[in-house]
């Protein structure tokens, strides 16, 4: 046995425990400053990363510790920036840097003023969970995305534009929210409000239409046909698709022919739309259609009388039918009038190259064909003849708010003649071979009837349509409130395989169920909500618009509150579209200046918003008028007077402003609107004209009749000298136009009504010398244009009103007589 | 007053456009054009304007006093050379400096005159009344339906310088119940345009060497074109025959 030094034993214990621990605290000691940064504190190390970006850049460094943003009012502790320092910093915008150490892509926009950081935080918008840095459990750290108990995963993408209306609710747009304002447009359009309530959309109008005279409208196979797939026979209706091709609940393929589910599906399209249509042709108008036969919807004359009549009387402001013009003869009126001025004019491009320039600014312009307007606010009326039946066509048109109380179909106040013109043209927009609708032949079989009873309960009809029988259904969907808020885990994905790397994700889940809505239910929870055929640009606007119904609203300080005069543009502007006054009327332009090689200013092009319908007018002057100027231009008490019942201030006008069913307030909101558009006061309005004495007055009258003004207007029974120009009667001026306005129109009427035949009769000397207008009667009234024009709108304020006035025109008349 | 001072506004929004689409280059070696348009046909007889019936008395009086011929369409020499048809060169992009000479657009004898003109888009145009009636001079772009400006002159004598603001094809009419009154003004971007003599020749010089496509308009017999190459210092030939259309 070797001898060997021998230690003790207490010496021996003591040197392995202390080896032991030596290991033990190094391995911790490893452990702690590897957990530190890549585990427990990653964001040390992303600081780290961030400041080699930062030096780099030559920008400043940021300390290595967490940057936090805490809001007792918002509820919120953030601690993104810890990982985003530079979101609200400018220098970081390149895509070439990381995306988490990138500048906010919108931070002038959004941030700074608007949104402060330092209060607003960041989850506020974005949602996620403020405080955390890391990773849960075993999982890593990615803002929640593969953890299902976080409850408010982080949006990305266009979702986090579903916040922003927490703040802004009152707002009819929300600036810099497309996604949103999109949404809610497509969630109007595709009337998904008549099956679901959402507190970010009311509607005012129906969904769809009453079906109280089905009976007199339709034919019984165009019905069958037209719920068995609308889609088919107008292919841009808003009634979705209910019985769309099947597809497999586990692959999401379309089923294959010849399955069982494919077998099961094509029953169900062919019996339940004939049982519908039996259903709904078996119920009883609540009272007859009260209409007459109309007269001659055969006859050639009046199918072409109904035609002009629709091109030019507004129809085409909301309605679309055909495509393009046959020809470009519109465009080119010369062509017409024998003049021949134009022969080319049919193909527009070899006539007029250079006339393309104008493009940009004016993109109605075209390539000399014209297409009609791309009106789509009422149903496209392609075949509208196979659709309807001529005597419903006439009670509707003769009263479209008799028949259908909640319509948005203004009333156009046709006379019998015009009714039955338009309800034969109507007529005879059809297939070639189709007949017309009759209305008649409806089946009796009381089982169909109860069966198809039973399918309008089961699609949920009633959602969008009045249906006898059905008043008290309610909503068909179910409601939309505090969707945004809803716990993620708490969703239903039925046979739809919920994706593994976001299971719980409510954008995912909405998305999914947007594009296929039936592949969301699964035994036992049989879904019947329609196809829409969305786009992905749709789907993504729509989620967006169904997220952002969440829970309450946030607090008051960060509210934000409008001023009286931003909601009252906010409310008009909602009205001007609800009621589509742009369909015929241009409201505001955008400006563009152009300059030439030199830089000199040479136009400023007016960019119209609304007002398409000019452009099938041949005479500008012959369309609906500009309302960009309205606001300046009516007194309030006229304006209120005529929305509320029109009366015909040009009357050789084709086109006819209808009467629309406004609700109390909704005349002086759309006036308020108007008149703040132009910076005007409201509800007090200026009428202020100059002084005139009897002197200057007859100087006045001298003056008007001199610039001739009356070759074009009337005044009262004063005739216009050429009544081929025709021109308002001035004697309701007085209370029709503000005195401000006239003396601008005087000035620069072209501008103001664009295409309007009213000269300026104050011309500039030169066009580049500023105010340099000139009278052509420098011996009158002092000789000042300002002096000359306000003693003309003093003058014409008196028209109509003074009876002294009219014994003096009456006079010039007499003396204007004489000469003859 | 400030109207256009006050018309802003009530803009929401003004965007500048630059880019206007010609250049100015120093032309030395510049190639021309010249040639005769002819017309084909028998260019008819002009007639005496028909006054609409409700034309007034005043207005009745004056213009019958001068009668304005109408309908000359075709004007033509004895060699049918055939007057106020323009000529331009499409869509040049580059050369000689733009002149922007003033045009002239005169309200005479219940007529406009001249009945023809080209001008550079930025050009004036010189408006004058020399009838004792009322005229409206209301050029609109024939395309787009955009009133260039519409200026009324009750008196005669009366005189105003109107900006082209535009390049296109306008049609000037008198708004006054003067139907029959008419005539053309076509404004360009570049300086290479003009309107034929009435013997029915032109020439249009100071073209960069290149090739280009040569158009001719006629208000009633409608567009022709062909290509031409003009080469440094060239003269380059063009005739036109245009027909007669009815």
């Amino acid at each position: 046995m070797r001898q060997g030094t021998r230690r003790p034993v207490e010496q021996k214990c003591f040197g392995g425990l202390f080896l032991l621990l030596a290991g033990l605290s190094l391995a911790a000691a490893v452990w702690t400053v590897w957990d530190e940064t890549e585990t427990r504190r990653p964001w040390k190390s992303i600081r780290s990363q961030f400041n080699a970006v930062a030096a780099r850049l030559g920008q400043p460094l940021v300390p290595i510790e967490i940057e936090q943003v805490t809001n007792p009012d918002l509820g919120i502790v953030d601690r993104c920036q810890t990982c985003h320092p530079a979101i609200d910093q400018a220098g970081f915008e390149s895509e070439e840097l990381p995306l988490q150490f990138r500048t906010h892509p919108r931070r002038k926009e959004l941030l700074g003023k608007n949104h402060p950081v330092e209060s607003f935080g960041c989850t506020i918008c974005h949602h996620g969970q403020g405080p955390q840095t890391k990773g849960v459990g075993s999982l890593p750290f990615d803002h929640g995305r593969k953890d299902p108990y976080w409850e408010r995963p982080l949006l990305t993408g266009k979702l986090v534009q579903s916040t922003c209306v927490q703040c802004h609710d009152q707002e009819f747009e929300i600036p810099g929210a497309e996604a949103f304002n999109k949404g809610r447009r497509i969630f109007e359009d595709r009337r998904c409000f008549g099956c679901h309530s959402t507190k970010v959309f009311k509607a005012e109008y129906e969904a769809g239409p009453d079906l109280s005279q089905t009976r007199e409208k339709h034919s019984p196979y165009f019905l069958e046909a037209w719920i068995r797939n609308p889609g088919e026979f107008r292919p841009d209706t808003r009634m979705p698709q209910f019985w769309p091709n099947p597809v497999e609940p586990a692959s999401g393929e379309p089923s294959p022919v010849g399955s069982e589910r494919h077998q099961d599906w094509q029953k169900l399209k062919e019996q339940e739309p004939r049982a519908i249509a039996a259903f709904l042709g078996s119920v009883p108008a609540p009272e007859p259609l009260v209409g007459r036969e109309p007269v001659g919807s055969n006859r050639e004359e009046n199918v072409n009388a109904g035609k002009l009549l629709f091109d030019t009387i507004g129809c085409r402001g909301c309605h679309r039918l055909g495509s393009v013009a046959s020809d470009g003869e519109a465009a080119f009126p010369e062509a017409r009038d024998g003049e021949a001025a134009f022969p080319e004019a049919r193909d527009g491009e070899t006539a007029f190259p250079e006339a393309r320039d104008g493009e940009t600014a004016f993109p109605e312009a075209g390539d000399g064909k014209m297409a009609f307007p791309e009106a789509d606010f009422g149903p496209q009326l392609d075949r509208q003849g196979e659709k309807s039946t001529a005597t419903w066509l006439a009670a509707w048109l003769a009263n479209p708010g008799k028949l259908r109380p909640a319509t948005r179909m203004p009333d156009l106040r046709l006379t019998t003649k015009e009714v039955d013109q338009l309800t034969a043209y109507l007529v005879s927009v059809r297939k070639e071979g189709e007949p017309v609708a009759s209305g008649r032949g409806w089946s009796t079989d009381k089982a169909l009837i109860e069966e198809g009873r039973q399918a309008v309960l089961k699609y949920g009809c009633y959602g969008c349509h009045t249906i006898a029988g059905f008043e008290k259904a309610g909503r068909a969907g179910p409601q939309l409130d505090d969707f945004g808020s809803k716990a993620p885990d708490s969703l239903e994905w039925g046979n739809a395989p919920a994706p593994a790397d976001v299971p719980t994700y409510l954008g995912r889940w909405t998305s999914n169920k947007l594009i296929s809505p039936r592949r969301m239910g699964r035994a036992g929870i049989e879904l019947f909500m329609p196809h829409d055929n969305l786009s992905a640009e749709e789907v993504e606007a729509l989620s967006v618009l169904v997220l952002s119904d969440q829970e309450g609203f946030a607090p008051d300080g960060f509210r934000r509150k409008l001023d009286a005069r931003t909601r009252a543009l906010h409310e008009g502007e909602r009205l001007v579209r609800q009621f589509n006054c742009r369909g015929c009327h241009e409201i505001g332009r955008d400006e563009i200046e152009e300059r030439d090689e030199d830089g000199e200013l040479l136009d400023i092009l007016y960019v119209p918003h609304g007002g398409e319908l000019r452009r099938l007018y041949d005479d500008p002057a012959m369309a609906p008028p500009s309302l960009t100027f309205a606001g300046e231009k009516f007194q309030y008490p006229w304006l209120y007077e005529f929305l509320g019942k029109p009366t015909t201030v040009r009357t050789w006008l084709a086109a006819k402003m209808p009467t629309f069913k406004l609700k109390p307030g909704q005349a002086e909101s759309i006036i308020e609107y108007l008149a703040l558009r132009n910076e005007q006061e409201y509800p007090f309005e200026s009428l202020e004209v100059a002084d005139i004495d009897e002197a200057h007055r007859d100087d006045a009258i001298w003056l008007f009749d001199k610039l001739q003004c009356l070759k074009c207007h009337q005044v009262s029974t004063m005739k216009a000298l050429a009544p081929a120009e025709r021109a308002p009667d001035l004697a309701i001026s007085w209370k029709r136009l503000k005195p401000g306005w006239q003396r601008r129109w005087l000035l620069v009427p072209h501008i103001i009504q664009p295409g309007t035949k009213m000269p300026t009769l104050f011309p500039l000397e030169d066009d580049d010398v500023p105010d340099s207008y000139t009278t052509p009667y420098p011996e009158l009234l002092g000789g000042t244009v300002d002096g000359q024009i306000d003693a003309l709108v003093a003058l014409t304020m008196l028209f109509g009103q003074d009876y002294n006035l009219s014994l003096t025109l009456d006079k010039l008349n007499e003396a204007r007589g004489d000469k003859k | 007053m400030k109207p256009l001072q006050m018309m802003a506004v009530a803009v929401l929004l003004m965007i500048p456009v630059t880019g206007h689409a010609y250049e100015t280059i120093a032309v030395t070696d510049g190639g021309k054009v010249s040639g005769k348009i002819t017309l084909k046909g028998e260019p008819g007889t002009s007639s005496k304007a028909e006054f609409p019936t409700d034309l007034n008395a005043e207005d009745a009086h004056f213009c019958h006093g001068v009668r304005p011929l109408v309908t000359p369409y075709y004007i033509v020499d004895d060699k049918q050379g055939l007057k106020n048809v323009v000529i331009w060169l499409e869509g040049v992009t580059k050369g000689k400096k733009r002149e922007k000479k003033m045009g002239s657009m005169v309200n005479k004898d219940c007529r406009f005159l001249p009945h023809v003109q080209t001008i550079d888009r930025g050009a004036k145009v010189l408006v004058e009344n020399h009838d004792p009636i009322l005229h409206t001079t209301h050029p609109i772009f024939v395309k787009s339906k955009v009133t260039a400006f519409n200026i009324g002159m009750p008196r005669k004598g009366q005189k105003s310088k109107k900006k082209i603001r535009q390049a296109g094809v306008m049609k000037v009419q008198c708004d006054s119940g003067h139907t029959w009154m008419r005539s053309w003004i076509h404004s360009f971007k570049h300086p290479y345009h003009t309107v034929s003599a009435s013997n029915g020749t032109f020439v249009i010089d100071g073209i960069p060497p290149g090739k280009y496509t040569l158009k001719v308009w006629h208000e009633s017999a409608g567009v022709l074109s062909r290509a031409v190459q003009v080469g440094p210092s060239a003269s380059v030939e063009a005739n036109f025959i245009m027909e007669v259309k009815n």
